[in-house]
């Protein structure tokens, strides 16, 4: 039984599980994802292929999985909700899908769960090694780009494992990068400071004025509000390593945000990823006075 | 020997007299630790937003709460159950609060407890904190009556026997 496959599914109820684990030993070594959809066959996105279990699933049982995901406390978890998706222990996560519930345009929850999509946290060796070797002590003030998938997050984590010895602080918007659980990170991510789920203005505020970091952390920046922040950083010297979405240069050049970040000199690096294909792989690091 | 038989038979009926009243007492205490409990939850929830297994795993370790037994074995039901089964369980099993229609109130908390929002649950669990506060009049009246008549009633009925074997 592959472990981390084992990890996830146990946050489920337990006669779910006994189906899991019907499924191929080769689909389960190799999952990335288990969708849970109302009506519909429980279904094993593997590396492979997608494995179909035999059951579909009815409305019971997908509140049910809900709950069970929430540990029976959906209270705690409502801020997360709202967001789509819940962390679990082991740093696995689970989107929903439902119903939105907005109060003055402010999306306040989601009712009705019709799916679940269960997402395999599994550890990437090594993901920063190339960035790493390649920019050495200059590893601050680096933008990594990539479309979704790329493996951004993942080398994020890698990075903020591998600065150990530094003061490093991560902003974590969305929970991806130390998937804290109950504050507690699941991911190796050294000895980071973690603030979890602050927006990336606050976060970068609060990190700088509270923890004295010599690096920042975080993900998909492009945010106007991030522009004042990311100043914040440059004028107090802290090193910010960021992610932000992008194919390549090319199109990353027509982003007027990005340009404003980038004219910040908060940023001296860009590694460009090679894409969904090839996960983690560094196609290029270019330097920013270069294209800017 | 015959005095001693005597006073042995005697305290029978004072011994269950001062129980009976005394397991009144209990079900007043029971349920005052009850409604003590729910102001609990209310503000875990409220300010804490605590999961609600680590919840009752806290609480199970505070001792102001050892009159209410069934908590050290909603603790080791949490161990194999999720925690809708593993609280109805704990709560039927809870053999020393007898009061039955009280027990329902507090079973019905398994449909309640993580199911919501914060505001959901405190809103159903300030609804059954009311429904125990109007059995804690009852139960305390029940005391005052009852539980004055079994202590009067045993010691008589102790003394009159005492009289009788003597």
């Amino acid at each position: 039984m592959d472990v981390e496959f084992n990890d996830a599914i146990k946050n489920l109820p337990q006669n779910i599980i006994t189906i899991l684990k019907t499924a191929p030993e080769e689909i389960k070594k190799n999952a990335k994802e288990i969708k849970f959809r109302l009506g519909r066959k429980i279904a094993i996105t593997s590396f492979i292929k997608t494995h179909f279990l035999n059951k579909i699933l009815l409305k019971e049982e997908i509140e049910e999985i809900f709950k069970s995901i929430c540990g029976y406390s959906i209270h705690s978890h409502a801020e997360e909700i709202k967001k789509g998706f819940i962390t679990l222990k082991g740093g696995h996560r689970a989107g929903i899908c439902g119903t939105a519930v907005y109060e003055n345009n402010i999306l306040k929850n989601i009712k009705d769960i019709s799916s679940i999509n269960l997402r395999i946290a599994r550890q990437v060796l090594n993901a920063s090694e190339t960035i790493l070797e390649n920019l050495k002590e200059n590893i601050g003030n680096l933008l990594i780009v990539g479309p979704p998938a790329s493996g951004k997050t993942t080398i994020l984590k890698d990075i903020a494992k591998n600065l150990t010895n530094k003061s490093v602080a991560i902003i974590d918007t969305r929970g991806e990068i130390a998937a804290s659980f109950y504050g507690n990170p699941q991911n190796d991510v050294g000895n980071a400071d973690v603030f979890d789920f602050f927006n990336r203005e606050d976060g970068i505020i609060f990190a700088i004025r509270t923890m004295n970091p010599e690096y920042i952390i975080c993900d998909e920046i492009g945010d106007e509000s991030d522009i004042n922040a990311i100043k914040m950083c440059v004028g107090t010297g802290v090193k910010l390593i960021a992610t932000a979405h992008g194919e390549n240069i090319k199109e990353l050049k027509k982003r007027k945000i990005i340009e404003k970040i980038l004219k910040t000199n908060a940023f001296s690096n860009i590694a460009i990823l090679e894409g969904k294909k090839n996960p983690c792989k560094i196609n290029s690091i270019i330097k920013v006075g270069e294209i800017f | 020997m015959k005095i001693l038989g005597a006073i042995l038979i005697a305290l029978c009926p004072i011994i269950i007299g001062f129980k009976k009243s005394n397991n009144l007492k209990q079900n007043q205490i029971k349920i005052e630790k009850i409604i003590e409990l729910i102001n609990w939850i209310i503000s875990e929830i409220k300010f804490k937003k605590t999961e609600i297994s680590s919840m009752f795993f806290n609480i199970s370790k505070n001792k102001n709460f050892k009159n209410l037994e069934f908590l050290q074995d909603l603790k080791e039901n949490l161990k194999i159950y999720p925690f809708p089964k593993a609280w109805e369980i704990s709560i039927e099993n809870w053999n020393e609060f007898p009061l039955e229609e009280e027990k329902e109130y507090l079973k019905s908390l398994s449909n309640i407890l993580g199911a919501t929002d914060s505001n959901g649950q405190i809103l159903n669990l300030k609804h059954t904190r009311f429904q125990f506060e109007e059995r804690l009049k009852h139960a305390t009246n029940t005391y005052i009556s009852k539980g004055k008549i079994c202590k009067s009633l045993g010691a008589l009925l102790g003394v009159a026997m005492f009289i009788v074997f003597i």
